[in-house]
């Protein structure tokens, strides 16, 4: 999902970077804008963004040259990509040098812009899916390396490959110690998502307000010490599948929240006023009997029957 | 009642907009109305030797009628942004206004023999998309779709003037108000 990716346009003219901005924007990218190096860096410190263009010619004692060198202390894998109205060999060779991923003229053809975000994104894109891979590479388990003799476990696993496939959410109930994860983790790589991320979140380890953070990030300033934007682990799972065990230990409100995301896929950081979209499977494990929670009126009935 | 205004600066094709119109009526299911839209002359760069997309917009954003569920606007100017070389269209993402483009629509823009249903197909698609990002879309990676990026004329003609079902799925079609 493009939305994913945050590109900031730095451009001391703002009818410049507003006209880049929304041209992106056409394209499905979040945008934003900074009309200097200062401010330009100062957004940097709050947000994570991918690509960065930055125009070269700047006032105000910081040119786009340092100011790429200033985002790139903070954010050493960010793409910057120069921009400038005038083509010199030798400023071109000082961008590369510095570290720009890429120079290009303004104007430049509709074409040349497109071409290079969906060339930086696509590496983007298989860099965070090989970082994935080898994280997982030593947890992945499929249906075959789940034995057991018990028939009514044959019955769970062959349940649990039908719905592989899906997108439905998955409930597993069971005490500790039973392999609820294990089946999780089965179910995530012999379906469709198996190469996209597979983010586990214990609800029972984390205070209420902190797993709300945890699992749907927070805007900078949303609490004392939000220093900066982060993402949550639903959005970490874009595109794959969250494992939220122990479900029956959350908060009602959070079970609110959790439940618009189950019915629409999207929410809102803590503290944020953007909507976030997102397409991840949801499979969720407890040890407690949420039929018999929800009669206790601690765990929604919407939740363990909906 | 809410009206889709189509807007037209005074050198445009005719037919290219009455079929722009009849698709909208048909596409968004709301009252088409036609408006006569003023010369660009304010909008022209000279040192570009093109027309601002930006104060087009700006313009159609001040005219656009209160009773207007959107207003797409049409012109035979060559279109640009400050950063690109040029622009087929430029429109409000989710918002009221839109342009499009003709002049790079045509076969003879490219030193090719005129060819007027080419002409015509091509002007359709881009009006689709403009009004795509005026319901809110962005760009489709599926290159059928009339959300489908075009940078250049082949791209315009290998898609189709129809959005595909997910985009279609995801147009408010019913006219507010």
């Amino acid at each position: 999902m493009k939305t994913h990716w945050q590109i900031l346009v730095v451009d001391d003219e703002e009818v410049m970077a507003e006209s880049l901005a929304a041209w992106l924007r056409e394209d499905g990218y979040a945008v934003d804008t900074a009309n200097s190096g200062r401010e330009a860096v100062e957004k940097a410190a709050q947000r994570d963004y991918a690509i960065y263009f930055v125009d070269l010619k700047m006032p105000g004692g910081m040119d786009g040259i340092e100011t790429m060198m200033q985002v790139r202390r903070l954010h050493a894998e960010a793409s910057i990509i120069i921009i400038t109205a005038y083509a010199t060999v030798d400023t071109a060779i000082t961008a590369m040098k510095e570290g720009a991923q890429e120079y290009i003229v303004k104007p430049c053809n509709p074409e040349e812009i497109s071409l290079l975000v969906s060339r930086i994104i696509k590496v983007k894109n298989l860099q965070r899916e090989n970082s994935i891979l080898r994280k997982k590479l030593s947890r992945q388990y499929r249906f075959g390396d789940v034995i057991s003799k018990s028939a009514r476990m044959q019955d769970i696993l062959k349940l649990a490959q039908e719905v592989s496939s899906l997108r439905s959410t998955v409930l597993i109930q069971g005490e500790s110690g039973t392999g609820k994860e294990l089946i999780a983790r089965a179910i995530h790589n012999s379906g469709d998502r198996a190469g996209k991320p597979f983010v586990a979140v214990s609800c029972a380890a984390l205070a209420e307000t902190l797993l709300e953070s945890e699992l749907f990030g927070h805007e900078r300033g949303a609490f004392t010490g939000a220093n900066q934007q982060r993402q949550g682990k639903f959005e970490m799972a874009e595109g794959g599948t969250i494992f939220l065990d122990e479900i029956g230990d959350i908060s009602p409100k959070l079970q609110v929240d959790l439940l618009r995301v189950l019915q629409e896929r999207r929410f809102y950081r803590v503290g944020g006023s953007e909507e976030v979209t997102v397409d991840v499977r949801v499979i969720a494990a407890t040890h407690v009997n949420l039929q018999q929670a929800g009669r206790r009126a601690s765990f929604a009935t919407t939740f363990s029957t909906g | 009642m809410k009206y889709f205004y189509v807007g037209a600066t005074p050198e445009v094709d005719r037919e290219a907009l009455m079929a722009i119109a009849e698709r909208a009526r048909a596409e968004f299911g709301a009252p088409v109305r036609e408006i006569e839209l003023p010369e660009l002359d304010f909008a022209f760069d000279a040192v570009r030797g093109q027309y601002g997309s930006i104060p087009v917009l700006e313009m159609l954003v001040r005219l656009c009628p209160g009773d207007a569920l959107k207003l797409l606007g049409l012109t035979e100017r060559d279109l640009f942004i400050p950063v690109l070389t040029f622009v087929f269209g430029h429109a409000q993402l989710g918002g009221r206004a839109g342009v499009v483009s003709l002049a790079r629509l045509r076969q003879e823009f490219y030193g090719l023999e005129p060819n007027r249903e080419v002409f015509l197909e091509r002007a359709e698609k881009e009006a689709l998309h403009e009004c795509g990002h005026l319901f809110g879309l962005v760009h489709c990676p599926d290159g059928n779709c009339a959300m489908s990026l075009a940078t250049g004329v082949r791209q315009i003609d290998f898609k189709r003037a129809a959005f595909c079902a997910r985009c279609a799925a995801r147009i408010e079609r019913k006219p507010k108000g």
